[in-house]
Order: C-alpha cells, then structure tokens, then sequence
C-alpha cells in the first residue's frame, strides 16, 4: 500500500497536537515577545504526557511503537504554531539516553521533567550555537550528523546573544566548556538518529511553509484595494501559488522521507537530507513571501509575520544548516577529490 | 501513511523490468519525416500491447490489465529507467483521448476506439487551440453546425502536434454561438482523412515538426462522435485536461531522475575549462546537482502524495496542476544546468558531441513544457483560484 495522507490515527494525533498547542498558545494584543510567555509554561510537561517525546519508542523502552511518520504529523503541527526548539531537542535527547543505556534520564526526558535544548557544533571544532540555553540540557549535534553529545548546561558555558527568533533564546558555547561531562553517542545509531530528527525538523518546517500560506491567503482574500481582494490580481495571486506548490513539495519530500526511513531499499540519509532542505527551503521562501503579502503590517512586529521568518532562519541551523544538507547529498564531489589526488600522486 | 509495495507489485516490477529489458526497440528514433514517425511509434505501441503493457489501469474489456494507479506508476518508473522511446505521436490517444473515451465515451465509441488506441491502430491528436483561443480556450471560434445527423465544421485549430499522421482528433468546436462561452462548446471525434481537412505543418525551435496548423472547410463529423452532450463539451474537454496534467507525466520523474545522474556523471569526468579541473570540485556545480537531486526526490514524492489522493477518484483532481508546474520548470532547470556544465560545446547542437547527450535539445524542447497543457501562468491560476479559494 503506498498512502502518504494521515491515516485516520494519524488525523486524531494531528487534531490532538493542534489543540494542545493552540490552547498553550498565548495570543492577542499586547503579548509579550518573548519564548517565556509565547506558550503557557506547561506546555512542555503537557507535550510530554501526551508522549510525543518518546512515543517513537519501543514500548519497553516508554514509547508506544509509533512511526517516525506519527511523530512528524506532531511536528508540522509545532511548526504551524510555532512550538518551542525544546520539543525537537527533547526526541533527541530522550532517544539519545536511551541508546547509551540512560533509562531514568530518558524517562525523566520523556516525560518533560528535564527541559532539552538543540546545540548544533559549526564547522570549526571550537565551538557551536545552542538554542535555547536556558533549558537545562541539551543536546548537541557534530557538523556531519554523526555523533550526537547529551550534556546538562553547566552555568556560565554559554554566552547569551540576542538573535532573529525573539522567542527563542540563543547562545554561543566554546565546545571545551559544554561538552565535559557529556554523554556521547557515535556510529551508524548516531547517524541514524539524526536523520530521523531531521525528517522531524522538516516537518517542522513544512508546519511554517503551511501556515504562513494559509495566512497570505486569508489575508489577500479580504484585504481590498483598487475596489477589489488583492488576491483577485495575479501578481499576488502567483505568489500565493508558488507558496501552495513549495508547501505541497516539502510536505510530499517529508512524508516520503518519514514513510521510508529504515526500509530496505530506500536511503534514509539522502531522503532525510532532501526533506530538510526543500522544508527549509519552502519554508524561508514562503515566511518572506508572507512579509510582501501582508504590505506594511507584515513588516511590524505587531504582526506574525516576522515570528515565521526568524523561526525557519533559526530550523535552518540545526543539524546541519542548507549548505551542509546540499553537500551531503552530492558525495561524489569528497569521492572525485579523493580520486583524482591518488592519480595525482601516482603520477 | 505507509510506503510498501505487496508482493504482487514486487512481482510485477520485475516482471515489467524484464519485459522492458527484451523488448525496448535497440535504435533511435526517426527524427525527421512523418512516415517514419508513425511507423516507429506505432510498432513500439502495438509491442507494448502483444505484451499486455499497454494499459495496465485500462479496463480489462477494452485491452487493458485492470490493475491501480500504484502499479501504473510502477510501469512509467520501469519504462523510463529501461530508456524506453518517448510516447510521441501516441501522447494524445494514450493519455488524453481513451482515458476520456473511458471516462465520457458512449458504449460504441469505447469499442470502437480503446482497443484499437492501446495497439497502436489509431493515432491521435488535440484539436483545442486556435489562433485567437490559447490560454482563454473557452473563447474558442471554430464553429460547427447542426445539420440532419451530422456536425458541419468550419474554422482553424493550431498547435496541434501530429495533425499530420493522425487518424483521429480531439476536437473542440463551437455548437451554440448565442450561449455563454463555456456553455456551447462540443467535445467531437474527427475523423483527420475526413474531405475537408487541411493539415500545415509547423517547425519548432528543437527542429522537430510535430506541430501543425488544421483548416476545416464544411467537415462532417456524425452526431455519433460527440462525446458527452452536445454543448456539454467543456466539462469534458476539462476531463481531458486533468489527465494531461494529473498522472500522464508519471514517467518524467524517472526520467528526470536519469538526466540528473547522468549530469552527475559529465560533472565528475569534464573539466571546466583548460585547468583540468573537473565542474564537481567546482562549488556552484556541485550545490546546483545536489538541489536538482533534492528537487526531483521531492517531485516524485509529490507523484505519490498525488496518486494517495487519486486512489479513490477516477478523475485527477485539481492537485494534478502541482506536477504539471513542478516537472516543467523542474525540465527546464536541469537542462539549464546541462547548458552551464557543457560550457561551448553547449552550442554546437545538430552533432553529437562528447558528453553531450542531447542536452542542447532538451534545453530547446524544454520550453514548451511550461506552455503546453496550460501555461505555467494558467497552471497558477488554478491553484490560486481552485485550490486556494482566490477570488478571479
């Protein structure tokens, strides 16, 4: 059978998710734009009894058996609300604890006790950005996606910045100073891991490029100028087309990845990584056509629009930003070079 | 959602894989002259059909394997992966005219036609646009009057590939000139040999001459060939449409994936200029392959997000404009690429160079596929206003 649209299990988990993040969500005039208050604090114990954390899990290990394809169903539901980088960091984590034989630590994880965030080492060895530094751990990914470090926070490794996502707090991390005491995971599980987190990150990002359409449409669909809806001239309307097409290509590649992963035949790693890069690239595209669409009060901060833009810039960098997903799909650039300097030295 | 073929599907995949390995004609086709062009691409049809592949989701009782969407999908993989021809001259018949014959067509006209469409006996081809009807087909002016039990047609069609070996014809014709414009249109089957019929060909820019002007001078066409109602012709002709651009470019995504690779490998091997350098150490030629790589993964992922929708509707739906828009510009992407990694050699284009596939041809070819079927423009006037609700 070959069905990439959600089973009927599968639409309860994305009306569930749906509800529990609108109803944490805490919207209207006058918020305050900060990750503290965008979401009720119990958000993350919440997201954690429902077991989205774990849910990917065999049953004797906490989870329920579900499919990577579940879990990301969850996972375009954060990104249309915009759900804190925890919830990314905490699957990571959990099942980080879990493979290295963690158990009480992945349980507490599992259950949103702990609060996890994404750290992601950039090219250099040194250091690295870590999203959401004042959860207390976090989960840190090598520039290649294969080893995945846990560690909790100790005080003072991380110097706050104030970055392009006003809801999620951002730091700078020298690696020596994070990563002491860390729980390492490397390999081939390691690898795998990562490359299914990163069909969740794509989902995530499919989440953005969905919203911020469906918010061009409702827009242009009222707003009048020269007498009419702005979404009567093609100019917009086109633009609001080209949204559909990179939403439905992001979700399709997501899916697809999602629905694949870990069957024979099918390369996890190359599906993952294209997921990743179409989503971000759908969802970069479609959060700076939503800005254009909505004219000036797409460029006020009174207005969303510019929460989805900083958010999918901010996805972009974690477990591998575009240029690294694109230079994991082209290997036989490292193997030519490879090649080519053996010839070299023969001659 | 699930990704898993049954063990019959395995099965017919292999089976197809070796059917196709035998039987995919081992010489180019004719690149000039109309005869040959028939003859090629109706003997390649008519093998298809004594091997029972012609239509592997056509209904058993006209000729076809009765089988679903996801083995039609199998069929077009494996056909593309085994470098099988293009589908020509038979385009229209195989994938507009019987899947709506099957869908529209009266009992007589389906046994009349779809067997003999699947074996190569009838070519077809598309007789909607005309000089001063393109993307507004619904203003179309090539009138046809009723006269005992017969259409009398008179006017001009253009753009009609393979006019000029067709059998038969599509055609679209003005049946009511006092009702509004979409609502007195005719769906008819002309016969091409019928008295009447004037047939100009056209060059387009890759050199071929598929297109064709048609003139029709006081043509008679039988009551019988009507499909659907009198006047009812738009409703089927958008039938038509969805199929060209729902499932009928299933086997652009194999084939695309083909390209991809194949430009993968020109890239490893050609150097960029007189350094010795190869383009995939070259940082832009390396990023621009990996995205097409990406691209056409999620294009062929889209297919089946598509076909998931399709399982229980006959008739594509509205979606189908994703793909159609997705593998045009998704074409013309890679072949530009190809015209960057081939550096001058790109210009020469009649000889066959080194590396050179026929890039400089796909690149030329490559424009017509965001303006056939609908232009790219028309493909996003239709998500916009029916997939998005956007007001026209």
């Amino acid at each position: 059978m070959i069905d990439l649209l959600p089973s009927a299990e599968q639409r309860a988990i994305i009306d569930e998710a749906a509800a529990l993040l609108a109803s944490a969500r805490r919207t209207g005039p006058g918020r305050e734009l900060s990750g503290a208050s965008f979401f009720a604090s119990d958000l993350r114990a919440r997201c954690g009894a429902q077991g989205w954390f774990t849910m990917a899990l065999p049953e004797k290990l906490g989870g329920i058996g579900a499919t990577v394809a579940d879990q990301a169903v969850v996972f375009r539901e954060a990104g249309r609300a915009l759900g804190p980088v925890q919830l990314l960091g905490a699957v990571l984590a959990a099942h980080v604890a879990v493979e290295l034989g963690e158990s009480d630590l992945a349980a507490r994880i599992g259950s949103g006790e702990l609060s996890v965030g994404v750290g992601q080492l950039t090219r250099g060895p040194s250091g690295g950005m870590l999203f959401d530094p004042s959860a207390s751990w976090s989960a840190v990914v090598s520039p290649a996606g294969d080893v995945v470090h846990l560690v909790e926070v100790a005080p003072g490794s991380v110097a706050p910045v104030s970055a392009i996502d006003p809801l999620t707090d951002v730091g700078r991390f020298a690696t020596a100073a994070l990563l002491r005491d860390a729980l390492t995971l490397t390999g081939p599980v390691a690898r795998s891991l990562v490359a299914r987190t990163l069909v969740l990150a794509a989902a995530y990002q499919s989440g953005i490029a969905e919203a911020v359409r469906d918010m061009s449409v409702a827009y242009v669909k009222q707003r009048h100028q020269f007498g009419v809806p702005i979404g009567s001239f093609q100019a917009v309307k086109h633009r609001c087309a080209e949204m559909a097409v990179r939403a439905e290509a992001a979700w399709a590649q997501t899916a697809f990845a999602a629905v694949t992963a870990g069957v024979d035949g099918y390369d996890t790693g190359f599906e993952a990584a294209a997921a990743k890069y179409i989503a971000t690239t759908s969802a970069v595209e479609n959060a700076r056509d939503n800005i254009q669409n909505h004219g000036a009060i797409g460029y006020t901060t009174e207005h969303e629009a510019h929460l989805y833009l900083g958010r999918a810039h901010l996805f972009d960098h974690l477990l591998g930003d575009t240029r690294a997903q694109l230079a994991s799909m082209i290997p036989e650039r490292t193997s030519t070079a490879a090649r080519l300097e053996l010839e070299n030295a023969d001659d | 959602m699930e990704f898993s073929l049954t063990s019959d599907q395995v099965a017919l995949r292999t089976e197809i894989r070796s059917w196709l390995a035998d039987n995919v004609p081992r010489e180019a086709p004719p690149h000039e002259g109309a005869a040959e062009t028939r003859a090629f691409d109706v003997a390649w049809q008519r093998r298809q059909f004594d091997g029972g592949w012609a239509g592997v989701s056509w209904p058993k009782e006209y000729g076809g394997r009765g089988l679903g969407l996801v083995e039609q999908l199998i069929w077009y993989e494996e056909y593309a992966r085994a470098g099988a021809p293009n589908i020509r001259s038979c385009f229209v018949s195989i994938n507009h005219a019987g899947p709506t014959l099957i869908m529209r067509g009266s009992e007589e006209q389906k046994r009349k036609h779809l067997r003999s469409i699947l074996a190569g006996d009838e070519v077809w081809c598309q007789g909607f646009s005309e000089p001063e009807a393109g993307s507004d087909l619904g203003s179309l002016r090539t009138a046809a009057r009723v006269d005992g039990d017969e259409l009398v047609v008179n006017g001009q069609k253009i753009w009609t590939s393979f006019a000029h070996i067709a059998d038969f014809q599509e055609l679209l014709v003005r049946t009511d000139p006092a009702a509004p414009k979409h609502k007195g249109i005719t769906w008819a089957i002309c016969d091409m040999h019928a008295p009447g019929i004037d047939v100009r060909p056209i060059r387009s820019m890759d050199g071929a001459v598929d297109f064709c002007e048609v003139f029709y001078d006081d043509v008679r066409i039988p009551l019988d060939n009507v499909v659907g109602e009198l006047n009812d012709g738009w409703r089927v002709a958008m039938t038509t449409l969805s199929f060209e651009r729902g499932t009928a470019f299933a086997a652009d995504q194999m084939a695309m994936s083909l390209m991809v690779e194949r430009l993968v490998t020109v890239a490893t091997e050609r150097s960029l200029d007189g350094s010795g350098r190869v383009a995939i150490l070259d940082d832009e030629f390396a990023r621009r392959l990996a995205g097409l790589r990406a691209e056409v993964a999620a294009l062929r992922s889209m297919t089946y997000l598509g076909a998931s929708r399709n399982r229980e509707s006959v008739q594509p739906g509205p979606e189908g404009s994703f793909l159609r828009l997705g593998v045009g510009l998704l074409m013309q992407r890679i072949s530009r690429l190809a015209m960057d990694l081939l550096g001058e050699d790109a210009l020469e284009w009649s000889a066959p160079v080194r590396h050179h596939g026929n890039w400089s041809n796909d690149y030329l070819f490559g424009f017509s596929r965001t303006i056939s079927a609908g232009s790219k423009d028309i493909q996003r006037n239709i998500i916009g206003e029916r997939l998005l609700g956007l007001p026209k």
